[in-house]
C-alpha cells in the first residue's frame, strides 16, 4: 500500500518525484496510495500522514466530499476518465484550486485497478491576472466541471427512465440529483392536482429538515414558487419567503429556507407538475435554466409511464372483454340451442315409445320436434354470425355490415366499398361497425344510421353516424372497448356526441402489407 | 338457496325410467346451468309419491331456470307416464346434513 507498484518503474518514479504537477494515486475506496512531493509541498501534509488514508479525511474539503464520491463512483463504474476542477484543502485549512486529469490503471500484479490523478495547482495563477492562467480561465474550468457534473446527473436520471423505473424512483432520483447539481439543501418534485394544490411525489433534503414528505398535498397558490410556475407556465422564483404571509411561507421560514425556484413540467402540453428547489440564501440567477433540463426528463418519465399504464389497462380490458364474450357465448349456447336439443332428444324418445302404442299421436309429436330443431338451428346461426359472419368472409365488409343493419330495428344505410381488404382489417372494422350500430339501436333512440367508408392510401377511414339523442360517454366502457379494438390494430377511434345532435364514431385503421 | 319441487305420482317402473332419462339427458345439461346446486329425489314407495327437488343458488337462478324446468319436467313425465301433481317453489332456510 505504499505505491511501490509505480515507483518500481524508474522512469515513472523520476517523473513523479521531479514534476511540479500534483500526482496522487487512489484506490476504489478513495484511499491515497501515492502522494508525490508536489502534493506534499502544496498541501503541507507529510506523505506518512496521508498514505493509506481516505482522501476525503484530508485533502478533499467537506463541501466537495459528496461530489468527489460521485466522480469516483462514475469513473469506477464506467472506466472512463473524467477531468475535474476542484478544491483541495491544505493542512493549514487553506484551499487550493486544482485542475485534475485522471485515468484508471491496472495494477502491475494484475490485481485490481487504481486511479492515477495528476493535477495543476491553479490557485496562485488564478489570483494573478498576469499569470498564464487568468481568473477567467478558472471560471471557465469551474463551469466545465459543473456542466460535466450536470450532464452526468441528467444521464443517470435518463438511464433510470429508459430502464422503465417506476415514476416514484425517477422523482426521487431527480430530487436528489437537482439538489446535488444545483448545490441546494432541498429539492422536490410536485404533481399539480387540478385545483390550487400539488402533491409531493419525490423529495430530497441534505439537512434532514424533512419539510415535505412524499404524498403531502400542499397549497400551490401565488405565494408559492410552484403555484407561480403553474400559472405562468414558466419557471418562477420567490427570493424571500419572510416577505410573504402564508402558512407554507412560514413553514419554509421556520426550517430556514428563504428562497425557492420552481420550473414547470409539461406532459402532452399540459402543466403536469414542477420541480422546485429551496435554499437558505438567494438562489443564483441561472437556477431556473438549469432546472429545465431536469423538467424535460421528468416529462419524459411521466409520459412514458402513462403510455405504459394506458397500454396495460387496454390490454387488460381486451382480455376481460374476450373472457366476458366467451362466457356469454357459453351461456347462450347452454340456455338456447343446448336446451332445445335436450327437449328434442326427449321428444324423439317419446315418439319412439308411441310408435307401437299410439301411432296417431306421432304426427303432432314430430311436428313439435321439427319446430324445436328449427329454433335450435336459428339460434346457432345467430351465434355463429356473432362470432364471425360468413357474409364478411364471402362478400366483404360493406355487404356484411349491410346484412347486420338489416337485422336491426333502425334504418341503416351502408356505403359501397368494392375493394377487399386484409382479413384482420375487415374483421376489426366489422366488429367496430357492429358494436357501434348495436349501440345506436340500443341506446341512441335513433331512427337512421349511416356507415361510410373512405379509402385513402394505406388507410381505411370509416364513420358511423346516427340521428339519435347524442351525449354518449366517450369514456364509457362501450366506447373504450371500440377504441381498444381500433388501437389493437394500430388505428385510432374518436367519438363526437353532442347532446341532441346524434353521434359520430370515426375510426381510422392502417392497412399493412 | 332456493328450490323447485316437482310432486309426482309414479310407479316403480316409471321411477326407474325417470332415473334413466335424468342420467342420460337431463343431468349433463343441468350441471352446466347457471346457479344449479344439485338435485334430491324422495320416494314414498307405498303410496307411489315422488318429490324431485332441484336447488338453485339464488332467486335469480331459480327464476331463470323456471321455463326450462317446466318444459323438461313435462317431457320427462310424458316419456315415463308419471303424473305431475304439482310444482312448487321454496327458499331453503336450513340445512343440517
Amino acid at each position: 500500500m505504499t505505491g511501490d507498484f509505480v515507483l518500481g518503474d524508474d522512469f515513472a518514479r523520476v517523473l513523479t518525484e521531479t514534476t511540479q504537477a500534483l500526482v496522487c494515486v487512489l484506490d476504489s475506496g478513495g484511499r491515497i496510495l501515492l502522494f508525490n512531493d508536489a502534493c506534499v509541498r502544496a498541501t503541507g501534509y507529510a506523505r506518512e500522514e496521508v498514505l493509506g488514508q481516505d482522501a476525503r479525511e484530508f485533502v478533499i474539503p467537506p463541501e466537495e466530499v459528496e461530489a468527489f464520491g460521485d466522480v469516483l463512483a462514475y469513473i469506477w463504474r464506467t472506466g472512463l476518465s473524467s477531468p475535474q476542477v476542484g478544491h483541495w484543502a491544505t493542512k493549514e485549512g487553506g484551499r487550493l484550486l486544482i485542475a485534475w486529469s485522471n485515468r484508471l490503471m491496472a495494477a502491475a500484479d494484475g490485481n485490481g485497478r487504481y486511479l492515477v490523478t495528476t493535477g495543476i495547482d491553479l490557485t496562485d495563477s488564478a489570483e494573478q491576472p498576469e499569470g498564464a492562467l487568468s481568473g477567467d480561465v478558472e471560471a471557465k474550468l469551474a463551469e466545465v466541471g459543473r456542466l460535466a457534473q450536470e450532464q452526468r446527473a441528467l444521464r443517470r436520471v435518463a438511464t433510470l427512465v429508459a430502464s422503465e423505473a417506476t415514476p416514484e424512483r425517477v422523482f426521487s432520483a431527480v430530487s436528489e440529483e437537482t439538489a446535488r447539481v444545483l448545490e441546494v439543501s432541498a429539492s422536490a418534485v410536485f404533481r399539480y392536482e387540478g385545483d390550487d394544490t400539488a402533491t409531493v411525489v419525490g423529495r430530497h433534503d441534505r439537512d434532514g429538515t424533512g419539510v415535505f414528505s412524499v404524498g403531502d398535498r400542499v397549497l400551490a397558490d401565488e405565494n408559492m414558487a410552484i403555484g407561480r410556475a403553474r400559472d405562468a407556465g414558466l419557471p418562477a422564483r420567490i427570493e424571500d419567503y419572510t416577505s410573504i404571509d402564508s402558512d407554507v411561507a412560514r413553514t419554509m421560514e421556520e426550517v430556514g429556507y428563504r428562497s425557492s425556484v420552481a420550473a414547470p413540467v409539461f406532459v402532452s402540453g399540459i402543466a403536469w407538475g414542477a420541480i422546485a428547489i429551496a435554499a437558505r440564501d438567494p438562489l443564483p440567477p441561472d437556477s431556473e435554466a438549469r432546472l429545465m433540463g431536469f423538467c424535460e426528463i421528468v416529462s419524459l418519465a411521466v409520459a412514458s409511464a402513462q403510455a405504459r399504464e394506458d397500454l396495460q389497462s387496454s390490454r387488460a380490458r381486451l382480455v376481460k372483454t374476450g373472457d366476458e364474450q366467451r362466457r356469454k357465448l357459453e351461456r347462450n349456447l347452454h340456455d338456447g340451442a343446448q336446451q332445445r336439443l335436450v327437449s328434442l332428444a326427449l321428444t324423439l324418445r317419446l315418439a319412439r315409445a308411441k310408435l307401437a302404442s299410439d301411432p296417431a299421436s306421432l304426427e303432432s309429436i314430430l311436428a313439435g320436434a321439427a319446430k324445436e330443431l328449427d329454433l335450435a338451428l336459428e339460434e346457432l346461426r345467430e351465434l355463429a354470425r356473432g362470432l364471425h359472419p360468413a357474409a364478411l368472409t364471402e362478400q366483404g365488409l360493406a355487404p356484411a355490415v349491410r346484412a347486420l343493419g338489416d337485422r336491426l330495428p333502425v334504418v341503416v344505410e351502408v356505403d359501397q366499398l368494392d375493394e377487399r381488404l386484409p382479413d384482420y382489417l375487415e374483421a376489426t372494422a366489422y366488429y367496430i361497425c357492429s358494436e357501434a350500430l348495436t349501440n345506436v339501436a340500443k341506446h341512441a333512440n335513433a331512427t337512421r344510421a349511416h356507415v361510410s367508408f373512405d379509402r385513402e392510401p394505406g388507410v381505411l377511414r370509416f364513420e358511423i353516424t346516427d340521428d339519435g339523442r347524442g351525449g354518449a360517454d366517450g369514456r364509457g366502457s362501450g366506447i373504450l372497448g371500440l377504441r381498444d379494438r381500433a388501437e389493437s390494430a394500430g388505428g385510432t377511434l374518436f367519438v363526437i356526441s353532442p347532446p341532441g345532435k346524434g353521434t359520430v364514431v370515426t375510426a381510422t385503421l392502417p392497412i399493412g402489407d | 338457496m332456493f328450490a323447485r319441487v316437482h310432486v309426482l305420482q309414479a310407479t316403480p317402473e316409471q321411477s326407474e325410467a325417470g332415473l334413466r332419462i335424468f342420467r342420460e339427458q337431463l343431468r349433463p345439461w343441468l350441471r352446466d346451468a347457471s346457479g344449479y346446486r344439485g338435485l334430491i329425489r324422495l320416494e314414498d314407495k307405498e303410496r307411489g309419491r315422488t318429490l324431485v327437488i332441484t336447488f338453485w343458488a339464488d332467486a335469480e337462478a331459480l327464476e331463470a331456470s323456471q321455463e326450462a324446468g317446466e318444459q323438461l319436467a313435462e317431457l320427462t313425465a310424458e316419456n315415463t307416464g308419471a303424473e305431475r301433481l304439482a310444482i312448487e317453489l321454496y327458499e331453503a332456510t336450513l340445512f343440517d346434513v
